[in-house]
């Protein structure tokens, strides 16, 4: 057989991921529409689909990762930091995640001026966000605040919880800061590991986006925050 | 949500999977636009827009076997399917960044990539038409090619700080590029990065110091760009064209080998490699890269009967005529309609038979290109009219040789590159001499016949200069500085007389075949000026 160039292997795998993430794409829908036959109390199977519909984003989620990170990795990616509404950037995300939170009765809340506009690259910090927020539907209680402002010469994003907090070994600067993934714990910490790597990709003027961990969310729930220059 | 609604829009949706173009339908249905129509492929999609014009077109990247959605929307700009106020949003798998900085008049208003919902959907198409509102007026001027009227029109909008700031400052710094006012671009350029370390403002300053001719530091810039951010491959395409200018030809070689390894889905680029490589000297790359062209360039409305007879060319250079009549039998089968190719395909074919040594044939397929050739002169590309005119010297017919030349060097006098090439066909056949003194002649001969009208308009006999120009510019229709004064002497008649008719209309024609022929030429929208502002007068009694 003929051996692939890495340009091959690249397509190969970006056009693989794109068929599966179609399929998954379909399937998240169809749950939606499915559970929105459900009458809103009474259903039992509700719950069930949620779920599924956490689990299939979360898959989803970890595919564009791993494609994104291939590529940042081999230099393919084309990084597009440009302008953009952060207010209007958030209320996009939270929109995706709104059936899913609505199953689970979580309440949401955003706190960002409208006037606020802050350089990045509105692909890669989507699948960061995403990612953040989709993990909540496990963690959290009820509730889920969003806030975002300037602080100094970063933009600074906040995703709040109520649950029981981030395990210890989240809180390490370790975590947040060395690049390594984890082997040795029940997840990879993958996306940890890409939140890492975008955020750092962002840089203005010699300084550098980053993230940090923290249990300062509401009621001593999960806060993670994200710092871009 | 809101009352927004897509009433009295008309929308396409190009899409390959049936799920896909179902569920956008479904997605934008209850927003009650006019018209929904589908298309399952690109071609599909452009037959559309030639019977209707659409005010918002979805239309997904990859398509399948055809056109992309890239190809369709440089089709659709470019045969004016659709206007500068037409929504184009572009479906993508995942981050498709490699067209995100391609050339900006092919961009998209937006990309979105899936999986999407109908929230972001409508949220992004109301942010869009928002946008594109605050947009129209400007994008209008300079579709008019009316830069000083847009320029105005950005500080008016810039004063009133918008949300969409950038995008205007963006369109400001290509204005002052267009308008010719590099100084003031660069600077321009220069307070937006002292601000903030923005990649695209970066790029446009580099492409500023090319304009001004200032290369090293334009590879200043574009190597810190690309030390930042290693797939820039527009920064590398720049890069190449800045050694190119400098006359370092292998490095400008190496700088789009790269280039193309990291993007090799663009036919430009790919084509641009090839040129070069030709004239390294090294035909197996140019070889490769025409071969890239040819395949990327399948579905392209950029593709030219010139890319299958470079690759002709380079073929029998490397000793493969076979391959190279199955190129030459190409053009005609995919050029159906194209006047020109006949006669590239003929110059191919006539090339192979030479170089096999089958005279008699070859002479007879040189007549038949020879043949077309005196009807359709204009149509063939400096390339091929080379190519034509080393095949007559190769088979003494020097006086042909002699014609073409004539043709080819009038209309191109100040091209310095293509008078090297035109006087080293002649050197190759051994006739080195009569080649230099030739091109020399009819260069001077160009040269003081402008400097003749340029002397009887300072001299203010604008009729006898009017006279003179528009004779040679009939004469070398493709010659930029000879339209350009000929347009320049019937603006200075009517500064004197006035308004009147015909003039009007040709100083329009002369001032258009400059914008053909040379698109960024710094003089066009100086003389437009002119004549809107003679247009804005009551016309002469």
């Amino acid at each position: 057989m003929q051996e692939l160039s890495e340009f091959d292997y690249s397509t190969l795998l970006a056009s693989s991921i794109h068929e599966v993430k179609n399929s998954l794409n379909m399937l998240l829908n169809t749950i939606d529409n499915v559970s929105g036959s459900c009458d809103n109390h009474h259903c039992g199977t509700r719950e069930s689909l949620s779920y599924i519909k956490y689990e299939g984003t979360r898959i989803s989620d970890d595919l564009i990762e791993l494609l994104a990170i291939y590529r940042i990795r081999n230099n393919q990616y084309m990084v597009n930091i440009d302008e953009h509404s952060v207010s209007a950037f958030l209320n996009e995300i939270l929109m995706q995640h709104e059936t899913t939170f609505r199953y689970r009765n979580i309440q949401q809340s955003l706190d960002c001026s409208d006037d606020l506009i802050w350089y990045f690259d509105r692909d890669l910090l989507s699948v960061v966000m995403s990612n953040v927020i989709n993990n909540l539907y496990k963690y959290t209680r009820d509730r889920l605040e969003i806030s975002a402002d300037q602080s100094g010469d970063y933009l600074l994003i906040q995703i709040r919880d109520n649950g029981e907090g981030y395990p210890d070994w989240m809180l390490s600067p370790e975590t947040t800061q060395k690049q390594a993934l984890r082997t040795d714990m029940a997840g990879t910490g993958l996306g940890l590991y890409f939140s890492r790597l975008v955020c750092g990709i962002h840089k203005n003027k010699g300084r550098e986006g980053y993230i940090t961990t923290t249990n300062d969310g509401i009621e001593g729930g999960g806060c993670f925050s994200i710092y871009l220059p | 949500m809101s009352l927004w609604s897509l009433k009295n829009k008309k929308v396409l949706i190009v899409e390959d999977f049936q799920e896909m173009r179902a569920m956008l339908r479904s997605i934008l249905e209850p927003l009650t636009p006019a018209l929904i129509q589908l298309a399952q492929n690109g071609e599909d999609g452009l037959e559309l827009m030639e019977n209707q014009s659409f005010d918002i077109v979805f239309c997904d990247y990859n398509l399948g076997k055809g056109k992309d959605g890239q190809q369709v929307l440089e089709e659709a700009r470019h045969r004016r399917l659709i206007s500068y106020a037409t929504i184009y949003i572009m479906v993508t798998a995942e981050n498709t960044s490699e067209m995100v900085m391609g050339a900006i008049d092919y961009m998209p208003d937006d990309y979105i990539s899936k999986p999407f919902n109908r929230m972001v959907i409508q949220s992004r198409l109301k942010k869009i038409m928002d946008k594109k509102s605050n947009l129209i007026d400007i994008s209008g001027a300079m579709a008019d090619n009316d830069y000083n009227r847009a320029l105005s029109l950005c500080d008016q909008l810039l004063a009133q700080k918008p949300a969409n700031q950038m995008d205007i400052l963006k369109a400001r710094g290509e204005i002052l590029q267009k308008l010719g006012r590099f100084d003031e671009a660069s600077e321009f350029y220069e307070d937006i990065i002292e601000e903030r370390d923005i990649p695209w403002a970066y790029m446009a300053l580099a492409r500023t110091r090319f304009l001004q001719e200032h290369y090293s530091e334009t590879l200043e810039i574009l190597e810190q760009l690309i030390r930042e951010n290693p797939s820039n491959v527009a920064a590398y395409d720049l890069m190449a064209q800045t050694y190119e200018r400098m006359g370092e030809l292998n490095k400008a070689q190496n700088t789009l080998t790269t280039a193309v390894s990291k993007s090799p889905k663009s036919l430009s680029r790919q084509r641009h490699l090839a040129e070069i490589a030709v004239s390294n000297g090294d035909y197996e790359i140019a070889k490769s890269a025409y071969e890239h062209a040819l395949a990327v360039g399948r579905h392209s409305c950029f593709k030219q009967a010139d890319d299958y007879a470079e690759l002709a060319r380079t073929l029998v250079k490397t000793g493969n005529t076979d391959e190279a009549v199955k190129i030459a039998n190409r053009i005609r089968g995919d050029f159906k309609d194209d006047p020109g190719a006949g006669m590239v395909a003929a110059i191919t074919d006539s090339m192979v038979l030479t170089e096999k040594g089958d005279t008699e044939a070859a002479a007879k397929t040189l007549q038949s290109a020879l043949e077309l050739y005196r009807h359709e002169a204009g149509k063939l590309s400096v390339n091929s009219a080379l190519a034509l005119t080393g095949l007559c010297l190769s088979h003494n017919m020097a006086d042909q040789a002699d014609e073409i030349t004539k043709h080819l060097v009038s209309n191109h006098h100040d091209d310095k590159v293509l008078l090297e090439k035109t006087k080293q066909v002649y050197s190759d056949a051994g006739r080195s001499d009569s080649g230099n003194d030739l091109v020399e002649k009819i260069k001077s001969e160009v040269v003081d016949l402008n400097n003749k009208g340029a002397q009887l308009l300072q001299e203010g006999r604008l009729e006898e200069s009017i006279e003179l120009f528009m004779k040679a510019a009939n004469g070398m229709p493709d010659n930029v500085v000879v339209n350009l004064n000929t347009a320049y002497s019937v603006i200075m008649q009517m500064k004197k007389t006035g308004k009147v008719k015909k003039y009007m209309a040709r100083a329009r024609k002369y001032l258009e075949r400059v914008h053909q022929l040379d698109p960024g030429n710094r003089k066009y929208p100086e003389l437009l000026d002119m004549i809107r502002k003679i247009s804005d007068q009551r016309e002469a009694a």
